[in-house]
């Protein structure tokens, strides 16, 4: 080594080349490493790229789904609060309870923040029946501004449906300028194709535009609530005929009570009166029956045969007289109540079997059949035993009177729970139909052959029909002309309080 | 030593006829003399100058506070429209409340600080506090900066649940009751401490889709950048459509199935945050701020995923229980969910119930915006949530 500088500087280049040689190595790795960090970079910035895609796919379909989801929930939300409001409204019959009951109702489950319901009063008027969402300074003021609207109420009357999904743009921008409600159903409320109101709903903020679905929902509102006043309406209708109708009868009844009592207090003079001529007439009938007797009997002295066929006459016509007037009393008696009934109980069997004796003669005369057909168990009833007799007397007698040679009569009868139906039959000549609404009239006599030829008084039926009502039972006949006769008459078992 | 809950509700249309009504139900269903404290919430249907005065003086100027809501959660059931009332007695229980106003005309970390600070005012101290539950307007913009101020004065280690007060979905005015006042712009709580146990858990349900991405320009809420693009394009790439036309359909209901997501801690769950305006220049304002330098995603949920959560949320809350049957459940739920749910909103509740006790009365409303304390390795983090539902039981 020559030169120590020489050898330094060597050395130097020496360390140089292989430095320059390592880090050429070095960097050439720095390069390579930069080179796959970079593909990697750029694999990760495709993966993130990718992952990006990915995300704007699922964002799109995730927007549709929220949007169908989205919707689903309006529709189910409102078909609930559709089925919950036309649960409570169907059930009255108040126009006004219909729509407290809407207001009682978290009406908001239709989907709207506002909502205005009207109705039109008599003189076509809006009257607010629901407002949310607004003051009443705000609701009072769209009343207005929609109630004078005569272009809008027209349209509407006509049963168009407004609203913020497809009605034309301008009257969108009318209704926004009325309501401040840019999203809105604005829909008639019909009843018998008449409008009866209005539904407003809506919503202010956009992030709530109305639907198809939404004007389907409110359409069906107003339809629920169009059914419901219509139904409310006819129901005060009917119920205000009815009140009316009421009233009528009252007034009615309260007439004809009056009638009544007019009819009784002549009814009651009319007894009154018959009563006292009756015991007027009784006494010098009864003297000149007594003087008709002693003359017949010759106790003043003999009488030519025929001033005595004359007594006779007078006698037996007194005897009818005497029965005209008993009767007569009877009834008078009967209808003031002067007689009591004194019902104890009786069996009725026996005392057929004693009116059939008692009337034996008369039968046998016209060689009458006379079945007896009252049960023997006919179970004993309470009657007054004397009343009851005369009953089936007159009954019998009546059935002898109209009954031909030959003929039958029938006593039978027919034990019930609570009665026992009589009835007494002929095979006679029977009543027309016209005659029978009259036949227990006082003095009433059918015209006929049989009826002029015996003499009767026209009060036999009627005394029977006061003494079977004073027992609370029932009367009635049925006839067919020419075909015999058949009273009935019912008779209680147990006296009736 | 009990505590007795009485909850009345009435829907009439007229708003004095129904705050009368749901008084004297919770009155009669409270079955105690004395109230601690009334909890009113309110669908937007009633103006509270109506009703507000007149369940004040039925309960005898008890202590209240308040919020309007899209909906009332009341066991089961889910009113869309009406006036309920929670009023509370307990032997166990202290109950501090507090009120502030006018938010947006003030600092909102010193207004979470005074309406902290009011609750706090004569309590029994830290050890004693258990839950602070709170209303606050969902419509006010960053309220990560009111619940910042809130914990920084109740430098506590009990959890704080709070609803932001809705409307019916308009995003247009909300109320919240302190007493007998109606809060504009402000916010009402109640601090409970004492004897009490609670269990309390927030979930959403949504996941991550799509690649992340990274913010690039924010201030605060607002969200000009994604990705060197103007922010409103992560929906414009995602929906295939002009932002005009997205802004027209209401980016607002579109964001509240996808809104943007952030990992919360170093798990799985995510920090979800609502768009509520897309600016001129296509950027975007969030409800809140977001945290710096994280990743963001599109976030995609759907029924199952909010039954899910809800579900796990109930399972967690049992589980912090160890046993105890609740007294009773409150439910703040995200309004999104509500629209998500669909009819499957009232299968989520009986969820709830079946896990939790089907007899505990459960008390809730739909709110714009959920905050909850969430626990992580750095400790306990009071965030704003969106598209969540928290669940907190008290025994």
């Amino acid at each position: 080594m020559d030169n120590p500088i020489e050898m330094i500087l060597e050395f130097f280049i020496l360390f140089l080349l292989i430095g320059g040689g390592v880090l050429s190595y070095f960097f050439y790795n720095a390069v390579q490493e930069i080179k796959v960090l970079r593909n990697a970079l750029g694999k990760l910035s495709d993966s993130f790229a990718e992952l990006d895609e990915q995300a704007k796919m699922i964002v799109k379909t995730d927007l549709e789904l929220n949007k169908t989801q989205e919707e689903l929930d309006k529709r189910l939300n409102g078909l609930d609060a559709l089925q919950k409001t036309s649960r409570l409204i169907s059930t009255t019959l108040d126009e006004n309870e219909v729509f407290r009951r809407l207001n009682q109702f978290p009406l908001n489950e239709l989907g709207f923040e506002k909502i205005l319901v009207y109705t039109l009063d008599e003189n076509n008027q809006l009257f607010p029946r629901i407002y949310l969402g607004y003051s009443k300074a705000e609701h009072t003021d769209i009343t207005t501004k929609v109630g004078t609207n005569a272009k809008l109420m027209e349209l509407l009357g006509d049963g168009n449906m407004v609203s913020s999904y497809k009605s034309a743009p301008e009257l969108q921008t009318e209704i926004f300028e009325m309501t401040n409600v840019r999203h809105f159903v604005l829909t008639p409320i019909l009843a018998q194709d008449k409008m009866i109101g209005i539904i407003f709903v809506g919503n202010p903020g956009d992030a709530f535009a109305v639907t198809e679905g939404d004007t389907e929902l409110i359409s069906i509102l107003a339809d629920q609530i169009g059914q419901a006043v219509e139904n409310a309406r006819l129901f005060e209708q009917a119920f205000r005929a009815q009140q009316e109708s009421e009233a009528k009868v009252q007034e009615r009844t309260k007439q004809l009570s009056r009638a009544l009592t007019d009819v009784q207090e002549v009814s009651r003079n009319k007894s009154e009166f018959i009563s006292a001529v009756s015991h007027e007439l009784r006494t010098p009938l009864t003297s000149i029956k007594g003087y008709a007797a002693l003359l017949i009997a010759g106790q003043i002295g003999d009488i030519p045969d025929k001033v005595k066929d004359r007594l006779e006459k007078i006698n037996k016509h007194s005897d009818n007289l005497v029965k005209l007037i008993n009767d007569l009393l009877d009834i008078s008696k009967i209808e003031s109540g002067k007689i009591e009934m004194k019902l104890t109980p009786h069996q009725i069997p026996p005392m057929v079997e004693n009116v059939h004796d008692l009337l034996t003669p008369q039968m046998k005369e016209k060689n009458i059949n006379f079945i007896n057909e009252v049960p023997a168990s006919c179970p004993p009833l309470p009657t007054d035993m004397n009343q009851i007799e005369r009953v089936f007397i007159n009954l019998i007698n009546n059935a002898i009177k109209f009954t031909p040679v030959e003929g039958t009569i029938k006593v039978s009868a027919v034990v019930d729970t609570d009665e026992v139906t009589f009835a007494v039959s002929d095979s006679g000549i029977g009543i027309k139909k016209e005659d029978l609404p009259r036949l227990f009239n006082e003095f009433y006599r059918i015209e006929n052959e049989i009826n002029q030829n015996v003499k009767g008084t026209g009060l036999g039926l009627a005394l029977c029909k006061k003494i079977i009502e004073a027992h609370k039972g029932r009367i009635w006949i049925e006839s067919e002309f020419e075909h015999g006769a058949t009273f009935y008459f019912t008779l209680p078992r147990n006296i009736k309080k | 030593m009990s505590t007795y809950i009485g909850i009345g509700f009435s829907r009439d249309p007229d708003a004095a006829k129904a705050a009368q009504d749901a008084a004297d139900q919770a009155k009669q269903n409270l079955h105690a003399s004395s109230i601690d404290i009334a909890i009113v919430l309110n669908t937007s249907h009633y103006n509270p100058a109506d009703f507000l005065p007149i369940i004040y003086n039925q309960l005898k100027k008890t202590r209240l506070i308040g919020s309007s809501t899209a909906a009332i959660l009341l066991g089961e059931r889910i009113e869309e429209r009406g006036i309920a009332i929670l009023l509370l007695y307990s032997d166990d229980i202290r109950f501090e409340t507090g009120g502030v106003e006018n938010m947006h005309l003030q600092d909102l970390a010193a207004a979470g600080s005074q309406l902290a600070a009011s609750c706090i005012s004569s309590d029994y101290g830290q050890d004693h506090r258990k839950l602070l539950l709170f209303f606050a307007d969902g419509l006010i913009q960053d309220l990560s900066r009111f619940i910042s101020g809130m914990s920084k004065t109740l430098k506590g280690t009990f959890p704080v649940i709070g609803a932001g007060s809705s409307d019916n979905f308009q995003f247009k005015k909300t109320h919240q009751y302190f007493n007998n006042t109606v809060l504009t712009f402000g916010a009402c709580g109640v601090l409970l401490g004492g004897r009490l146990q609670v269990g309390t858990s927030c979930r959403h349900g949504w996941r991550p889709l799509g690649k992340p991405r990274f913010v690039n320009q924010f201030e605060n809420n607002l969200i000009k950048e994604i990705d060197h693009k103007p922010a409103a394009m992560i929906y414009q790439e995602y929906f295939e459509d002009t932002t005009e036309t997205l802004k027209a359909s209401s980016l607002a209901h579109l964001n509240a199935r996808y809104p943007l997501g952030t990992p919360l801690g170093a798990g799985r769950e995510y920090l979800l945050r609502n768009i509520i305006n897309t600016l001129e220049d296509d950027s975007i304002v969030l409800q809140d701020s977001i945290p710096d330098g994280k990743p963001i995603h599109l976030m995609i949920g759907n029924k199952e995923s909010c039954l899910q959560a809800a579900e796990l949320a109930a399972l967690e809350v049992k589980s912090q229980l160890q046993g105890r049957t609740p007294k009773l459940i409150f439910v703040f739920e995200s309004m999104a969910r509500y629209r998500i749910l669909g009819r499957s909103a009232n299968t989520e509740l009986q969820n709830i119930r079946k896990i939790l006790g089907p007899e505990v009365p459960l008390y809730g409303m739909y709110s714009f915006g959920e905050i909850f304390t969430h626990s992580s390795a750095n400790g306990q983090e009071t965030l704003l949530q969106n598209e969540s539902i928290i669940i907190t039981a008290i025994c």
